[in-house]
């Protein structure tokens, strides 16, 4: 009988608890959900990491990249076949090259997305522990930093499938992609609730995190991209209205609340070069090279890569052997077309200004000119008394197996300290990857503008019209209005408005996405990049023979599906309602 | 001849061994009915410690003049060192332990009703286990099983099993898992014995059954866990560098058991009083619920992976077995058996996206060809279309990344047809590594005192991919090793362009044939003799005298003969890892046994 007592006991003794028993967990060393969004450290750390994912055109690992994919410039591609495979064409491949990050490291940014969609899902549990403020900037930031990354997708590839939730394991994946106009208003959206929960600026501790006005600039940049002809291919001019509305606010709260203008000139800076009657100097209005240096913030700049400001990696990029350490990759070489685009200082381009000499090109030109690029026989403004030779066969010209030095004659002085090199022992001062300023968009309102009702036309309840707001622009590098041949009508005028952006905003990663929204980027003058035969020639007002060369140094690969960049194929091939871009 | 040595190690192990079982027959309240308790604990400890030798020697026995040499580590002749001696100051490392505590309850029944047979058992246990460090691991279980049978004739079987693992997350812990099995000995039944006595033998059953596993799954993959990151950005100024905090991996919040339906179809007969016998089994199973990682994430999830149970996959089979034993006299008796099967295992599901093509897509491919993907034994391969023949043959067809073909290299058929040969245009061949149909046969024939056993057995037609693209079988020109078979003699060059082997190259890896293709897959189906043992049993009088009852003298030979279409070498029943890679080659022997018995 004890025996039997015995056995039952411990038989009840066992089968206490079924689950308990199993529901045992190793006490884990990370976070749990309810610590990282309970508290707002935790929850701004977590959101913060969305930051990550913002593409650094100027870095010096992506060797101006974009820049080299449109006629701006050529970067030596012999020594880094992923400038070789994007120059062909394939754009399927680049994705796989270790080097294109203007493929691979954008097309990440679902990861940041995803991160956003996450914090807004997430937003209430912080209701009680944080301050209602804290929580309009955090929202704020979460919506603009989903409808900035979206913006970088349609700008490149297109309309995606807009995502306002997290994906969790158990969810079908097989979303289809949205139309590009869908796309675009869906980011205006979220730049429009954005806008109204974040700050006009940020305190000295956050300086860079996006602001009003950012949101505001990519609402309109979007809404113009979508009424581009590229894009807008009824010509809907309804488009164009919604795009200068969006410029047209952004102007208006810049001009009232005072927190955003154009950086005014302030003085006169100098450029030497020598010829053979001796040493000349230029002289033009300084302070257009203070929007992207020298200031570790400044009033003209929307919204920037911040985090890059001190790395001085965009001085690297455009280096060459002679001026500073570098490998192999560098010597950026601007190109013939882009520098025949910069009038003359009287207001005219080249071929309508009869005063121009082209066989003493580089005199009164446009101010942007001196700051933008380098000529032959210019002096580097630095302590070592350097004369550039980027004649055909100087020190600085590439030839032969000589890769580091300039292709077309030229070099980029944009983004270029005063007296930085590898001799005075300075580092490289602040540097602004701007993606907005407040110059961008002036144009972008004129070209909306003048799409709508020509130069003279002002959106109702502006007080700007078009040519004025170019003029704007040109008035801060101290160049004439535009000249009224030129105004003659929209088409004359718009192709004013496109030259003004390729010298305003040359090398700030724009002008690729520019020609391709303007359907402009197939066209064989885009395609082709020359340089300039320099050939010593002492009768020459120069010293030297100017001619355009020949053969192009590179010609470009644009065909009809270049307009819209491939999906990578792993994410194309995937399900089919997600379509990949015509003609991949 | 090369001999090296190292060193040695000593291991100490303990450990600690308990079971303490109590039974207690319950007859009173009903007979047959027993209850039992068992605990068990096991504990065991294993302990290393190495003694190198302080300096490193390689021992060279040259066979040309039968001298030794002595070599260190960088292959330099050193033979003035002094013997190297062992290093005494290592510690002594845990290498293993475990614990286990195991407890079950359990309640036994049997009984005969007449010519009803009745049992029942019901058991319920847990286990708890814990390795060198890591956190101790529980499961649970419970599980009931009933048979009954009548006069051994019809047969009945049914169980349960509700076992639980602590991997899962709450409510998804237990899985159920039921079977049952049903039989018939129709050679039982009085018709059957008056009409058919010559069918002596014959039974069929069927059986049905759920199993569940949870191995292959890491635990707690319900919980979700944020880190620290290593990212941090940048804002203000002065800069304040903001650090940042990441997701871990997806939680899978349904994961729970893998589960796989087994259904077998029996059927076992003897004829003439099993002089003849033969067994014939069908067998079905499918697997569901496998847990794997999400295969089709696309980019726009934003996360690496994901896990889910999404896996699926079936198998199903004959076997059959045929056996003839007959004596045709009190001297000679002949025994023969044979077995043949035939099986087929497919992936039905593994969660691949839709659009994916055909060819590379792993569902309804074998089971073993997902495992070897990316692999160096991979179970699919780029077909070639024959050698280029002419310069022009050259520019025409679609290419290959990698090094440049010349005239005499493999042709790449571009399964695709997009222009490029790549990992896209390959295809899996037929019966990768498992071949479809195993056999094997034993032949026994004894006469007097003389006995001889013969066993066969052998695969069906199945693929192997060679390791690397067989880098050293097929191209034998790489890392100055120069050792080419005769058989690549029958290489292309333009007199003979109908050639087995491609173009000669001087380096393995640098040529366009070396990239994973339809001729670095063989036929690996074989048949060979795998004992042929010749025995006689002494038994005289003399023997007697010595005190030696009985003497067994046995001549055994095994693997004595392969029959396989591979010429190359190699043992086909080594090529997991590729055309004995590396492997120690098979022996053929031959044994001589005596064995007394006093």
């Amino acid at each position: 009988m004890k025996r039997i007592t015995i056995i039952l006991i411990s038989l009840a003794l066992i089968f206490q608890g079924c689950e308990e028993y199993l529901d045992k967990v190793q006490d884990s060393t990370g976070m749990d959900e309810e610590q990282v969004f309970t508290d707002y450290n935790n929850f701004r750390k977590f959101e913060d990491r969305m930051y990550k994912d913002m593409h650094n055109y100027l870095a010096d690992y992506d060797y101006g990249m974009i820049a080299a994919m449109c006629d701006e410039g050529h970067t030596e591609s012999a020594q880094w076949e992923t400038m070789g495979v994007v120059q062909s064409g394939d754009w399927i491949r680049a994705y796989s090259t270790a080097q294109a990050l203007q493929f691979s490291t954008i097309w990440n940014a679902w990861k940041s997305i995803r991160i956003a969609n996450i914090c807004l899902k997430n937003l209430p549990m912080l209701e009680g522990n944080a301050t209602p403020q804290q929580m309009n900037q955090l929202e704020g930031q979460a919506l603009f930093m989903r409808a900035w990354y979206y913006y970088e997708f349609l700008i490149r590839q297109g309309g995606m499938p807009y995502l306002t939730e997290p994906l969790s394991g158990s969810d079908n994946y097989a979303f289809p992609r949205l139309s590009f106009h869908e796309t675009a208003l869906k980011i205006a959206e979220d730049c429009d609730a954005a806008a109204a929960l974040l700050p006009e600026e940020w305190d000295m501790g956050n300086i860079g995190r996006p602001t009003k006005g950012a949101a505001m600039a990519v609402k309109a940049s979007a809404l113009l991209f979508d009424a581009s002809p590229s894009n807008n291919t009824s010509g809907n001019t309804e488009y164009w209205t919604a795009a200068a509305e969006a410029a047209w606010d952004l102007i208006e709260y810049a001009q009232s609340s005072g927190q955003y203008r154009l950086i005014p000139s302030g003085g006169t800076d100098q450029v030497t070069y020598k010829d053979p009657a001796g040493i000349q100097t230029i002289t033009y209005p300084s302070g257009f090279d203070s929007i992207f240096m020298y200031t570790p913030y400044n009033d003209e700049i929307i919204w920037e890569l911040y985090a890059a400001v001190n790395s001085g990696s965009q001085y690297s990029t455009f280096t060459i052997a002679s001026l500073a350490e570098g490998g192999i990759i560098q010597g950026y070489s601007p190109s013939q077309n882009i520098v025949d685009l910069f009038e003359t200082s009287n207001g005219l381009a080249i071929q309508d200004d009869p005063e121009y000499d082209p066989q003493d090109p580089y005199v009164d030109r446009d101010p942007r000119f001196y700051h933008s690029i380098l000529f032959n026989r210019e002096r580097w403004t630095s302590f070592t008394d350097l004369y550039l030779e980027l004649y055909n066969g100087g020190r600085d010209r590439a030839s032969g197996d000589l890769k580091h030095f300039s292709y077309t004659g030229y070099l980029a002085r944009k983004f270029w300290g005063k007296n930085v090199d590898l001799n005075s022992n300075t580092s490289a001062p602040f540097t602004h990857t701007i993606y907005f300023r407040y110059a961008d968009i002036l144009l972008m309102y004129a070209e909306a503008a003048n799409e709508i009702g020509g130069p003279d036309y002002t959106l109702p309840g502006a007080t700007m019209s078009a040519v004025q707001a170019v003029n704007k622009v040109r008035e801060r590098v101290e160049m004439p209005g535009i000249n009224s041949r030129y105004l003659a009508s929209k088409d004359v005028f718009r192709q004013r408005i496109k030259n003004e952006r390729a010298v305003e905003l040359y090398l700030e990663g724009k002008r690729f996405f520019d020609l391709s929204r303007w359907g402009d980027a197939h066209k064989m003058e885009h395609r082709q990049l020359y340089g300039v035969d320099l050939i010593e020639n002492a009768g020459r007002p120069t010293g030297y023979n100017i001619s355009r060369t020949a053969l192009p140094v590179v010609t470009l690969t644009f065909e009809q599906k270049h307009y819209k960049w491939p999906i990578p194929l792993s994410d194309a091939l995937m399900f089919k309602e997600f379509k990949q871009n015509p003609g991949w | 001849m090369w001999i090296g040595g190292m060193g040695f190690r000593r291991n100490k192990s303990n450990g600690v061994a308990t079971d303490v079982n109590l039974e207690q027959k319950l007859d009173f309240i009903t007979e047959g009915l027993k209850a039992s308790v068992f605990y068990s604990f096991n504990s065991s400890n294993e302990y290393m410690k190495e003694y190198p030798l302080d300096y490193l020697f390689g021992y060279y026995l040259n066979p040309a003049d039968s001298t030794w040499s002595r070599y260190t580590n960088w292959q330099v002749l050193d033979n003035d060192t002094p013997q190297p001696k062992l290093v005494t100051t290592r510690s002594e490392n845990l290498q293993s332990a475990g614990r286990s505590v195991y407890y079950k309850g359990q309640l036994d029944y049997a009984r005969s009703f007449g010519r009803h047979n009745v049992t029942g058992v019901g058991v319920f246990s847990r286990r708890q286990y814990r390795g060198i460090s890591s956190f101790p691991s529980y499961e649970e279980n419970w599980v009931a099983r009933g048979t009954y049978n009548y006069n051994e004739k019809y047969l009945f079987e049914a169980s349960v099993a509700y076992t639980g693992s602590e991997k899962f997350a709450p409510g998804l812990r237990f899985g159920t898992f039921p079977s049952f099995a049903v039989g018939w000995v129709g050679s039982e039944e009085n018709f059957w014995k008056d009409k058919m006595a010559w069918f002596n033998y014959f039974k069929t059953r069927f059986s049905w059954g759920m199993v569940g596993s949870d191995a292959g799954i890491a635990r707690w993959l319900y919980i979700s866990e944020y880190s620290s990151g290593s990212e941090s950005q940048g804002f203000g100024y002065p800069m304040t560098w903001y650090p940042s905090i990441q997701e871990g991996t997806i939680p899978v919040t349904n994961a729970t058991w893998e589960t796989a339906v087994k259904a077998n179809l029996g059927f076992e007969m003897g004829f003439f009083q099993n002089q003849v016998t033969l067994n014939v089994d069908l067998y079905d199973e499918h697997r569901n619920d496998i847990l794997q990682t999400r295969r089709s994430v696309p980019s726009w999830v934003g996360v690496t992976s994901i896990s889910g149970n999404s896996g699926e996959t079936k198998a199903h089979g004959i076997e059959t077995e045929l056996g003839y034993n007959h004596s045709f006299s009190r001297d000679f008796t002949i025994q023969l058996r044979g077995i043949m099967s035939v099986n087929e295992s497919r992936v039905v599901s593994y969660d691949e996206p839709d659009a994916k093509p055909q060819n590379i897509s792993l569902e309804g491919k074998p089971v073993g060809v997902a495992q070897r993907m990316g692999g160096y034994t991979p179970a699919s391969a780029i077909q070639d279309g024959g050698f280029y023949q002419s310069f022009d043959e050259l520019f025409m067809w679609p290419l290959a990344s990698g090094p440049k073909p010349i005239v005499g290299d493999f042709k790449y058929i571009d399964y695709n047809g997009d222009g490029f040969v790549n990992d896209l245009d390959r295809i899996v061949p037929r019966n990768p590594y498992v071949p479809a149909f195993t056999w094997g046969a034993n032949l026994a024939a004894i006469y007097k005192n003389l006995t001889m056993r013969i066993d066969f057995y052998g695969i069906g037609s199945t693929t192997y991919a060679m390791r690397q693209g067989g880098m050293f079988y097929l191209y034998p020109f790489t890392q100055n090793k120069d050792n080419a078979m005769t058989a690549q003699a029958n290489h292309w060059t333009p007199d003979n362009r109908d050639a087995e082997w491609p173009a000669v190259h001087s380096m393995a890896t640098d040529q366009y044939n070396y990239l994973g293709n339809e001729f670095s897959i063989v036929d690996g189906r074989y048949t060979r003799l795998k004992n042929v043992a010749l025995s006689y049993r002494l038994e005289s009088s003399r023997l007697h005298k010595v005190g030696i009852r009985q003497m067994d003298l046995t001549l055994t030979g095994t693997n004595l003969a392969t029959w396989t279409p591979f010429k190359l070498g190699g043992d086909p029943e080594g090529f997991n890892s590729g055309v004995d890679f590396g492997a120690y080659p098979m022996m053929k022997r031959f044994t001589f046994e005596v064995r007394m018995t006093f």
